[in-house]
């Protein structure tokens, strides 16, 4: 059984493969071809004849998308200038939620009694731990809640979805950061400086071995889990 | 006979703006009076009418608004600015130039005497 909404949503879909079409873009073009599918039926055409002949006079979907990308060219840019900044943040909030949580587990690991050298180490490693799961989960979640990038491209288009999604970030950032202030004085008013040296030392030395290591590690992450298309031409 | 893609091109332009300086119009009407005033020679394939469309209003030549058709159908209208006119203006005199050195050419019969 022909369905013509079925239909016109499938073809709308083949134009929005190469993001660049705004939604206004499809809506007035499938307005179009409403009105061309009226009138062919008009002269005798069954609806799915008329859906037919209305697409191909509308052109290759291929080739109108490219057309639209020359028009919507300055669009296709913001979209692609605020992902990357997506993924630099989500970078950046990654390694801070690690950092933070990292010093949490240490002075966790300080309260149950652990002093030296040893104990240090827990900070270093956890931060990788932490951030290879932040990464890990994110991207899951984002590929399962989004798979097509919709609700994405919804909150770039938009001034306000930009602004939200801003403020939650300062908010966030903030709270992460009056954590890792509170969670350092607490640890530097515990322990003696003796052991607050001892503890500190392995954890400096590694935090900037971790600098080098997490853009690697992110790197093999994605490449493991292998981008969504839309990731790609975004 | 069909007009080859470029003239098509290049006459777009100067047809679109002629066409929405009667009115404010709507795309489908647009292509279906193109059609009929060309007697169906000058083909466009209908969807490449938008993006020159956006284009000009990216330019500020027209503007369009979304309105609801007859049928309850959302439609978009553009409409001419005063930019557009002026454009069409200096269009147009560009296009008789070449039509008048064209026809002359053309018409020139052999002198005889």
């Amino acid at each position: 059984m022909f369905s013509l909404n079925k239909e016109i949503n499938k073809w709308r879909e083949a134009l929005l493969e190469r993001q660049t079409c705004k939604t206004s873009d499809l809506d007035e073009l499938e307005s179009h071809l409403r009105d061309e599918i009226d009138q062919l039926k008009l002269n005798g055409l069954s609806e799915q004849e008329a859906f037919m002949v209305g697409t191909h006079r509308l052109g290759d979907t291929e080739i109108l998308a490219d057309e639209f990308a020359k028009v919507n060219e300055s669009l296709w840019l913001r979209k692609k200038l605020f992902f990357a900044g997506c993924v630099l943040f989500a970078y950046i909030f990654a390694s801070y939620t690690a950092g933070t949580l990292s010093k949490i587990f240490l002075l966790l690991t300080t309260l149950l009694g652990f002093r030296g050298y040893a104990a240090g180490i827990v900070d270093p490693v956890s931060m990788i731990a932490v951030f290879i799961l932040i990464i890990f989960l994110g991207y899951k979640v984002t590929r399962k809640k989004d798979p097509e990038g919709e609700r994405f491209s919804k909150v770039a288009d938009s001034f306000k979805g930009k602004l939200v999604l801003l403020s939650l970030a300062f908010i966030l950032m903030l709270a992460l950061m009056a954590a890792r202030m509170l969670v350092t004085v607490l640890m530097a008013r515990t322990l003696a400086v003796q052991e607050y040296g001892q503890i500190i030392t392995p954890t400096k030395l590694f935090s900037n071995l971790c600098w080098i290591i997490k853009p690697v590690i992110l790197m093999i992450i994605l490449i493991y889990l292998r981008p969504a298309r839309h990731i790609k031409t975004a | 006979m069909t007009i080859p893609k470029d003239l098509v091109a290049a006459s777009a332009m100067p047809m679109v703006l002629s066409i929405l300086s009667e009115g404010p119009n709507y795309g489908y009407a647009i292509i279906k009076r193109v059609h009929e005033i060309s007697g169906g020679r000058l083909k466009w394939t209908d969807g490449m009418l938008y993006p020159v469309l956006h284009r000009l209003e990216n330019q500020g030549l027209i503007k369009s608004r979304w309105d609801v058709s007859d049928q309850g159908r959302r439609r978009k209208y553009y409409q001419i600015k005063k930019q557009g006119a002026e454009k069409l203006k200096s269009q147009k005199a560009q296009w008789e130039i070449v039509y008048s050195a064209l026809n002359q050419l053309w018409e020139n019969k052999p002198c005889l005497v």
